[in-house]
């Protein structure tokens, strides 16, 4: 999109005019729909979130600064919305199970490309408090001390966060590679967590507890 | 190779490449138009409730206040000559006082009260007196009272020793008969008026059915002697209320381009009152559709478009609120002509703009453009009007008004001098007919 077109597009935005609204939304859809889908669990909640991004931008878009980049101002929307969305679950998904994964060794990547469609799952099938710091720091290049501030932990767990979403990804990652497996992970694939729970840890889990009385 | 930073890279590589962007899906930016469409209304509608809540409120207020103020009746010249005369006629008629005890023991009984309440019936009683005495005065006159036991025993003096507020202002006594002067005759010419007053004066009168018979005599008089003013229960200075339901089609143009212009309607429910028969002012609230069609150098926005539209076509559904005021300019057997003038207020819903473009160009711009419960133009557009009433009846009455609406700001949310013009046809329902007088 030309800088002109996206300046008729903001301008129409601000007197909230409903087809330059959607032409926005149209031409930014797929960037912002990226962002949230590597944040969220799946692709509804995904689109719930962008379209409370969108939201934030329609009614804060006088605020939008044209010297600076549109599309940088958009996925900083875009990413602070997805960790409010599921912020009450970071320390939850964090306490839940820190403790109970297995670390893998480090091993070679497989050589075999594994598409979009299939790392995204992986990214997806991680708990929200391991898949925002990954997706922080690996993807949008954040120090572990601006994740600290941002997600209100210490730059120590955001370090764990990050070192225990890297092991499930890379053994997702090698799952997907074994013979048995399908070309595409998230279709053929039975996924199953390599985070040994036992019976006895389920039951005494606080959360567990109301379910198994 | 830091440890964890090839996963990184690979996962990063996927995520950054533009190929893998999803592709739009409609049925998101229908959650989202939804999601706009419904935080915004949110508010408007809680203003608008507000708003509406509050101008019923006023128009309570208003309307209550002017039905149960307390009224001043005040005697035209007429009723005030009339008294005179009675007046006189009374003098001449010789009435005696002599048997006072019972009525001035009522009467001090009555003023006896503490201060406090006895001011607090004090008007009452001096209208009882006023009535008395015009009574009396016309009984003496017709020679029905003679030695009777009358109110008129009670003395000024009394009255003002008990200090009750009451003042027979002007009375004089002449061979020892109390004569009332005409000032303090104060009835009104209506006759429901007379009739209450008659009531609560017998309340205070000695029980004798010889007097109360007599009373009534006098009472119908009264009425005569005042000549018989119809059934009317308005007097001259009590306001004539009315509703009105107005229809018609109206023609929409911009900067009087009315050549271009596009037929929309209106309905406007307006409720009126009109004082010395002259004047009315007017309020009440209209529902107006209103298309016109502007060239796009009329059409004001902050948007940018590529390529200019050739014109541009709108549809806006408006809300008016008119305050009008209405002079009479001629009456006749039940026809009635005003001119009238005033302003309105414009709460615009909903406004529907289409673009148009010359050949080549057309959908590949907006082609159209929708603003719900955004502008509003407060007491901002000229009202101009002739009405014209035929009476069918005391109650209803044919109203025709052609108008002009003129606003003297930018109106919509493209900002143009949106003009009016078309011939209302409609009911109106005189209020006053149903409502009983005091």
């Amino acid at each position: 999109m030309l800088e002109e077109e996206l300046h008729q597009l903001i301008n129409g935005c601000i007197n909230q005019d409903r087809v330059s609204q959607k032409m926005l939304y149209k031409a930014f859809y797929g960037f912002s729909m990226g962002i949230c889908l590597r944040y969220a669990n799946n692709r509804e909640e995904a689109a719930e979130v962008m379209n409370q991004g969108f939201y934030k931008v329609f009614t804060k878009i006088k605020t939008y600064d044209a010297a600076r980049p549109f599309k940088a101002w958009l996925g900083r929307i875009m990413m602070n919305v997805s960790i409010d969305y599921y912020r009450a679950n970071l320390k939850t998904a964090y306490n839940e199970d820190l403790d109970k994964a297995e670390y893998l060794t480090d091993g070679e990547l497989p050589d075999r490309k594994l598409n979009y469609e299939d790392l995204l799952a992986m990214v997806q099938k991680l708990p929200n408090a391991y898949r925002t710091v990954f997706n922080l720091f690996a993807i949008e290049g954040y120090s572990h001390e601006e994740i600290g501030e941002m997600l209100d932990i210490s730059s120590g767990t955001s370090k764990s966060n990050l070192h225990k979403a890297r092991q499930k990804l890379k053994q997702m990652v090698l799952e997907a590679d074994m013979p048995t497996g399908s070309a595409h992970y998230n279709k053929g694939m039975d996924f199953s967590s390599f985070v040994a729970i036992s019976r006895v840890d389920i039951y005494s889990g606080e959360f567990n507890k109301n379910i198994w009385r | 190779m830091e440890k964890g930073e090839e996963i990184d890279k690979l996962f990063r590589k996927e995520f950054d490449d533009p190929v893998n962007m999803p592709a739009f899906r409609e049925a998101d930016w229908e959650a989202m138009e939804q999601m706009l469409g419904e935080r915004k209304k949110r508010p408007v509608i809680i203003y608008w409730l507000s708003a509406i809540g509050s101008a019923a409120a006023l128009i309570l207020v208003f309307f209550g206040w002017l039905f149960y103020k307390p009224e001043i009746i005040k005697p035209t010249k007429q009723e005030q000559v009339a008294a005179v005369i009675e007046s006189k006629r009374a003098s001449s008629g010789k009435i005696h006082y002599t048997d006072s005890a019972n009525t001035d023991n009522k009467i001090k009984e009555h003023t006896s009260k503490s201060d406090e309440s006895a001011r607090q019936e004090a008007n009452g009683v001096k209208q009882e007196v006023l009535i008395s005495a015009k009574s009396a005065g016309t009984l003496a006159r017709n020679g029905h009272v003679k030695n009777s036991k009358s109110f008129f025993t009670l003395s000024s003096e009394e009255l003002r020793r008990d200090n009750t507020g009451i003042e027979l202002n002007k009375t004089e006594e002449r061979d020892g008969d109390l004569l009332v002067s005409a000032n303090v005759l104060n009835i009104d010419a209506n006759d429901a008026a007379i009739s209450t007053s008659a009531i609560t004066t017998h309340s205070l009168l000695p029980t004798t059915p010889i007097f109360n018979a007599e009373l009534s005599e006098g009472i119908a008089n009264v009425r005569k002697s005042l000549g018989n003013k119809g059934n009317k229960a308005t007097s001259p200075n009590r306001p004539q209320y009315a509703i009105s339901v107005l229809a018609s089609p109206n023609v929409n143009g911009v900067n009087s381009a009315f050549q271009r212009g596009k037929i929309g309607g209106s309905i406007v429910g307006t409720f009126s009152a009109t004082f010395a028969q002259k004047w009315t002012i007017s309020t009440g609230i209209g529902y107006s559709i209103t298309p016109y069609l502007s060239s796009f150098s009329d059409y004001h926005t902050n948007y940018h478009f590529a390529t200019s539209p050739s014109s541009v076509y709108a549809n806006c559904r408006i809300l008016d609120v008119p305050l009008n005021v209405n002079y009479q300019i001629y009456a006749n057997k039940g026809n009635r002509i005003t001119l009238g003038t005033g302003l309105s207020s414009y709460f615009i819903l909903c406004e529907d703009y289409k673009f148009n473009y010359d050949n080549g160009y057309a959908g590949k711009g907006p082609n159209t453009f929708r603003v719900v419960n955004k502008n509003k133009n407060i007491l901002s557009i000229l009202n101009i009007d002739i009405t014209y009433t035929h009476q069918l009846n005391s109650k209803i009455g044919l109203t025709v008004q052609p108008y002009l609406k003129k606003p003297l700001v930018n109106v919509c949310e493209s900002q143009v001098r949106l003009q009016t013009t078309g011939v209302a046809v409609g009911l109106n329902w005189n209020i006053n007919s149903a409502i009983k007088p005091k």
